[in-house]
């Protein structure tokens, strides 16, 4: 029996070694020419529920996760992190905390509503899911994001009851 | 790099039938996206500074109001305030 191939994944790794030094020495621009990406079929348009029928799923790259529950993301890595945090929604803004490295997280340490608007999607109407779910946006193995981390937020969403959702990309 | 990870998930999230809103600070990389709103401010607040929330209402509305789009929808606020 042969294992499936996934010509993303054999061109990712091709690219690689000559791509981590430069990631390391965060020279990201030159690290990322020729990076393999996908490619980016047109989207059929969805017309989303109306209003009184939304279930909303958050999702945001803010590398967000719980203090008491969880582990941080692997901010300092030269490659990033793919994995992804599931928190309840209405989580204390104390026990959420942030591990991404590539933005500067003064302001939502400030204020978590810089990015995670809770209070202000409520007082506007909106029906958010029992769950938020994050990533880190910095994340290199896009083979294993693609294959593995996407198809599961996608899962978590659904198992919420979401109908649509909302993306915070950081 | 996040914004075009999360264009993958927002991308996997409508093939899978869920529409999305995406409310980024860099249009480039959502290119393609049907319901997008840019905020002025820079990454790490898209939805403005901090203890502000008249402001984050504000936005907050504005990317609720995509999800009655009927077409492909841009607001994007970066353009209109460097505009003459």
């Amino acid at each position: 029996m042969s294992l499936d191939s996934n010509p993303l994944r054999t061109v990712w790794a091709a690219w690689l070694p000559r791509a981590l030094p430069l990631l390391e020495a965060e020279q990201y621009a030159e690290a990322l020419v020729g990076f393999p990406k996908p490619d980016h079929p047109p989207l059929p348009f969805l017309t989303a529920p109306p209003p009184t029928e939304r279930r909303i799923a958050f999702i945001t790259s803010a590398g967000a996760y719980d203090t008491a529950t969880q582990t941080t993301f692997l901010a300092r890595s030269a490659v990033g992190d793919v994995s992804h945090r599931i928190f309840p929604t209405m989580l204390a803004d104390e026990r959420i905390g942030f591990s991404h490295g590539h933005y500067d997280e003064e302001h939502v340490l400030a204020d978590r509503e810089v990015l995670l608007p809770r209070r202000a999607l409520a007082l506007e109407g909106a029906n958010l899911t029992d769950n938020i779910v994050s990533t880190m946006g910095y994340a290199i193995d896009w083979p294993t994001l693609i294959e593995s981390t996407i198809p599961r937020v996608i899962q978590q969403v659904k198992n919420d009851g979401a109908n649509c959702a909302l993306l915070v990309p950081v | 790099m996040c914004h075009q990870t999360v264009r993958l998930v927002a991308e996997g999230l409508e093939r899978a039938s869920i529409p999305t809103v995406v409310v980024g600070t860099m249009r480039a990389p959502l290119k393609g996206l049907p319901r997008i709103v840019i905020s002025r401010y820079d990454r790490g607040r898209n939805f403005g500074a901090a203890n502000d929330p008249t402001e984050h209402r504000a936005l907050a509305r504005e990317a609720l109001s995509l999800f009655t789009a009927t077409e492909p929808t841009l607001i994007d606020h970066k353009e209109r305030a460097a505009a003459p």
